[in-house]
């Protein structure tokens, strides 16, 4: 009978810290310092959940490069790295700012940028 | 023949008896005139002498003007003609609770008083505040704070001041888009409690803000300046910690694009109005005559030498521009405080 309290307890503990170890990569998204930006202007912060920061920073640095391929106020309409991004711009005649969210099933990659134009 | 006509016109009256005055008559009235207004308003003619110009007539109109006005200083008939017309060009009605006693007496008024922090001592030549030892210095701001941050640090880091360097990359103050900067300014302040805060931001501005009555207001008019100034006075309130530091807000170096240009000329003015207040303590850093007296340049004079100071961009400085405004800075900033090390 004590035993199978103790293997009940031990179960019961084993779940608890598989959950916990679980949790972070499941919830809140990570602050990573996003690359250098290639143009005039900057990667202003840069996101992750379910990818690493250097997966995202490659990300990062594939929409910028799409999106420009048309100048300056260009906008990327493929998946780049198999992701699906989506913009919100804020632009005045001197420079864009604009927040980047890219999808790939779970993962997500979300970046904002200030683009001189 | 036929004879000449009188043309003597006076004899019309006189042929029918109606003259009644006399040629001495006349100048009797103008005499009994001029008697009067010696009498009423000699101290005019006086006075009217004494605001002409030195010469002849002016000697004369004084030769007249004086003795008729001592004559009119000793009777009371200037008072009473003045009163007797007072009716012609009545006084403003002037209200006891304008003056300025009332009004200063009186709190919570919409009228801010002006304090003395308004006034920068070195300015109307008082006696400037004693230097104060400079243990803490914040470098903030957008991507223009960078390479000042990094060339102050250098000179001041072997004199025994900790230089925080705090740049915002991309950032603004009239967007709030990555970073609210009263926001931020609060939290440096807390966090760093600097004795002295170098501001240097701009490079990202013109977006549309809420104006008075929460109405969006676009750049670059009257309503924008305003608002862009409200937010500049409110960071600087919070830099200046109720005069226990000092602040020095650099203006904007003349961009090479025109639409950059025409918010930067709109930003400087803002940071003008917005020092008012607080011209003892919040210093305003002019850029413009050292970098861009004529417009944009990239190239200046330094010590005799023909030096590129501004980056590619046509908007920031780069480290030549950056080391010329730290040594400018620190000929500000060494007015108001010591350093713990000599050099």
């Amino acid at each position: 009978m004590i035993h199978q309290i103790r293997l009940g307890g031990c179960l019961a503990a084993l779940c608890l810290a598989a959950i916990a170890a679980a949790a972070p990569a499941t919830a809140s998204a990570a602050s990573c310092s996003p690359p250098a930006y290639p143009g005039s202007g900057y990667f202003t912060s840069l996101k992750v959940s379910h990818v690493g920061c250097k997966s995202g920073r490659t990300v990062t640095l594939a929409h910028y490069r799409c999106r420009t391929e048309n100048g300056k106020k260009g906008r990327c309409k493929r998946r780049v790295r198999g992701y699906r991004c989506s913009e919100r711009r804020n632009s005045i005649p001197t420079e864009i700012n604009s927040r980047v969210t890219c999808k790939k099933g779970s993962q997500r990659v979300v970046y904002t940028y200030q683009q001189n134009t | 023949m036929t004879q000449p006509t009188d043309d003597s016109l006076m004899n019309r009256f006189d042929e029918h008896g109606l003259r009644r005055f006399r040629a001495r008559d006349a100048i009797a009235s103008v005499l009994l005139a001029a008697v009067l207004l010696v009498l009423v308003e000699g101290a005019a003619i006086r006075r009217a002498g004494e605001q002409m110009n030195p010469g002849i007539g002016r000697d004369l109109v004084l030769l007249v003007g004086e003795p008729a006005g001592w004559l009119a200083d000793q009777l009371p008939l200037a008072g009473l003609a003045s009163d007797a017309t007072a009716w012609l060009s009545p006084d403003e009605e002037l209200a006891e609770a304008d003056s300025f006693d009332v009004a200063a007496q009186q709190t919570g008024g919409a009228l801010a008083p002006v304090t003395a922090a308004a006034f920068d001592p070195a300015e109307i030549g008082a006696e400037p505040e004693p230097r104060r030892p400079l243990g803490k210095l914040l470098v903030t701001g957008d991507s223009l704070s960078t390479p000042l941050d990094v060339q102050l640090a250098r000179r001041l880091s072997s004199r025994g001041v900790d230089v925080v360097r705090d740049p915002h990359l991309g950032t603004g103050i009239s967007k709030s888009f990555t970073v609210d900067w009263g926001q931020l300014a609060a939290s440096q302040v807390r966090r760093h409690r600097p004795d002295a805060v170098v501001v240097f931001i701009g490079a990202n501005e013109g977006f549309p803000m809420p104006g008075a009555g929460g109405r969006e207001v676009e750049c670059c008019g009257a309503d924008w300046a305003a608002a862009y100034a409200t937010r500049v006075r409110q960071m600087a309130d919070t830099y200046r910690r109720d005069g226990a530091a000092r602040v020095y807000w650099i203006t904007l170096p003349t961009p090479r694009d025109p639409d950059r240009r025409r918010i930067g000329r709109v930003v400087n003015a803002a940071i003008a109005a917005a020092a008012a207040p607080w011209r003892a303590q919040v210093r305003v850093v002019d850029t413009v005559p050292t970098f861009t007296p004529d417009g944009y340049r990239d190239a200046i004079d330094v010590r005799g030498t023909r030096t590129i100071v501004r980056d590619a961009d046509g908007i920031h400085l780069n480290a030549a521009g950056a080391a010329l405004l730290a040594d400018d800075l620190l000929d500000r900033i060494e007015r108001d405080f010591v350093y713990e090390r000599g050099p």
